[in-house]
């Protein structure tokens, strides 16, 4: 069998940029030019029209009876988790938290899987409609609190059901 | 004295224009000045290929070409000068399959959504200040995956070169 062969490679961009690391100023100033996006919601638009969009096609091809592996199904939310965040719609982070951390610990699509991710679907397209108000709101805390009981309702179920 | 990244190459492969945008946006405040665009891993090789940057960050979530098959490509390049690019992945997986899969195809430094400017030249000054050296075996090719660097070692010597070094040892008993 070959032996690995470990080397270190020239460090050019080291040569580059000499040293001293990134002024304090300058990431303050990254900061709050990433802080003007955030606070923008609207902004968040294009990446939530890319994510229901596959998630509207992940329910399609479920109910096709299509073959579809949780990577697939976990891909758009993750995504609206971590770009919800960036672009100030928290709320719809929120959302997907709970059913992520389900989905990461269940291996089988099965038909009460398939009805949450429906209703995280119609959750988040009402969020992003600007049908529920964004954070903070009411509405919005009551939606994640029934999504967090119907997230709670299965794990035990699965739980219970080995 | 601080970092002058102006003369540093920057190639951002995103295929959400206002993810690059922020991120072009935070790299010019770190004082980058030369940013390549790429909206998906097809488009980012062809680029990195024609313009030899000094640095990649990249998303992993692209279509159709995503960025974990774009490391990979780069990484499988023998011969090319692009090989050992320093690569950052961007990501919202942060989940531990999701790392040691971005580990495996070579990707150096791994940067999670949400991220603060902060984070972002941290990982910088992690390519700058600690490169890891390379690994070059049958099955990978990528930087070291092991951080810590345990010089020394106290377990059995079970390679040729320690037998041969161990041979030599007995003979100048």
């Amino acid at each position: 069998m070959a032996k690995a062969r470990i080397f270190d490679v020239e460090n050019k961009l080291k040569q580059k940029v000499g040293g001293g690391g990134f002024l304090p100023m300058s990431i303050q100033r990254a900061q709050e030019r990433i802080e003007e996006c955030q606070s923008t919601p609207k902004l968040f638009a294009e990446i939530a029209e890319k994510c229901i969009h596959d998630m509207r096609r992940n329910i399609f091809l479920l109910e096709h009876d299509k073959p579809l592996n949780m990577r697939m199904l976990r891909a758009p939310i993750l995504d609206l988790k971590a770009n919800g965040h960036m672009f100030g719609y928290k709320s719809v982070t929120m959302v997907c938290s709970d059913v992520l951390e389900l989905m990461q610990k269940s291996r089988d699509v099965n038909a009460d899987l398939v009805d949450l991710y429906k209703i995280i679907y119609n959750t988040i397209k009402l969020l992003l409609d600007g049908e529920i108000a964004n954070d903070g709101d009411a509405m919005v805390k009551a939606f994640h609190h029934e999504i967090a009981l119907a997230c709670e309702r299965y794990k035990k179920k699965y739980r219970a059901a080995g | 004295m601080s970092y002058d990244f102006s003369r540093v190459r920057v190639l951002l492969a995103e295929d959400i224009n206002m993810m690059q945008d922020l991120l072009s946006f935070a790299l010019n405040c770190l004082g980058v000045k030369n940013i390549l665009k790429a909206s998906d891993g097809k488009q980012a090789y062809d680029l990195c290929v024609q313009n030899n940057p000094d640095v990649i960050i990249c998303d992993w979530q692209m279509q159709p070409v995503d960025g974990l098959s774009l490391v990979k490509k780069i990484r499988a390049d023998a011969g090319a000068s692009t090989r050992t690019v320093p690569i950052i992945m961007l990501t919202g997986y942060a989940s531990e399959e999701y790392v040691a899969a971005a580990r495996d195809a070579g990707v150096n430094e791994f940067l999670v959504k949400p991220f603060n400017a902060e984070a972002l030249a941290a990982k910088l000054s992690a390519i700058v200040d600690r490169p890891r050296a390379y690994v070059d075996a049958q099955h990978y090719f990528g930087p070291d995956r092991r951080r810590k660097n345990r010089r020394v070692y106290n377990g059995p010597l079970r390679r040729d070169e320690d037998m041969a070094a161990d041979d030599q040892w007995s003979v100048e008993i």
